[in-house]
């Protein structure tokens, strides 16, 4: 039965082809451009995730050489100096240590938090996929206390 | 009246184009869907992390307190809660609950317990 289908030529007007490729041509560029969108979507999403994953490393890494088993620093001085020697990181005129995407604040807006605790920023910059060129970041906060 | 339908070759070809339609959209439907659905699972794994870190600071704040007991809700410069802790000492240990905070909504909980500056129990909730 198919085979009739194939062989018959009867219903292939010149209009019917014409409306079913519109229809197919319509449909076919609405599915590349929602597939590309959503794709770009996706890997920004991914962007975002492993920047942020890499200022979480960055914080532990912060924590883990607090105190005194794996001593680095106790302080904030010695936290500037530990990222400025050890780590490689660089002061920008702001106050904040800059290394490749990764920028660390040390200092916090808010007010009333102790002495004693060192408000700690990460935030790590990362390309937009859905605008080139353009480069978003993510911002990671915490506090550590002074060993 | 059904056998002159399917003799009637007219309109096949607009057929076969709504069957490759179809099937095309619900192809690309369902790769959309996966896409999205992971999109999503990347957001809630970013809040929980950015949450987590926050509940951290709540638990870093409480072991700086003193007394026996303590509670507080510490917010940014924007009004913006940040973290919530509250602590209580019993004997050498302090137990501590802190939550972090994500567009003033609670999203994380960490429950815990330190003993001589080290932690002894440990606790994680991610909350809705």
């Amino acid at each position: 039965m198919f085979d009739r289908y194939i062989r018959n030529k009867k219903g292939l007007s010149l209009v019917e082809v014409l409306v079913a490729a519109a229809l197919l041509i319509l449909v076919f560029t609405g599915f590349v451009n929602a597939f590309y969108y959503s794709a770009n979507l996706k890997v920004n999403s991914q962007n975002r995730l492993q920047a942020l994953l890499k200022a979480q490393a960055c914080l532990e890494e912060i924590r883990g050489s607090r105190g005194e088993e794996s001593y680095e620093w106790s302080d904030i001085s010695e936290l500037e100096a530990w990222l400025e020697d050890e780590k490689e990181y660089t002061e920008n005129s702001a106050g904040a240590y800059k290394k490749d995407n990764i920028v660390i604040s040390l200092t916090s807006p808010d007010t009333g938090i102790p002495d004693k605790l060192i408000p700690i920023y990460v935030e790590v910059s990362y390309e937009d996929q859905m605008d080139k060129g353009k480069q978003r970041s993510v911002k990671l906060m915490t506090r550590l206390r002074e060993f | 009246m059904t056998l002159k339908l399917m003799n009637n070759k007219k309109g096949s070809a607009f057929l076969y184009v709504t069957m490759v339609v179809f099937i095309v959209l619900l192809m690309g439907g369902m790769i959309v869907s996966l896409l999205t659905s992971e999109i999503r699972v990347n957001k809630i794994t970013e809040k929980r992390i950015e949450a987590k870190y926050l509940a951290e600071a709540g638990v870093e704040h409480a072991m700086l307190g003193s007394g026996t007991a303590g509670s507080a809700i510490i917010k940014d410069k924007d009004g913006n809660t940040l973290y919530e802790y509250t602590y209580s000492v019993s004997g050498e240990s302090i137990n501590i609950t802190s939550y972090g905070y994500l567009d003033n909504k609670i999203k994380m909980k960490i429950d815990c317990s330190v003993k001589n500056d080290s932690i002894t129990v440990w606790n994680e909730t991610p909350l809705q």
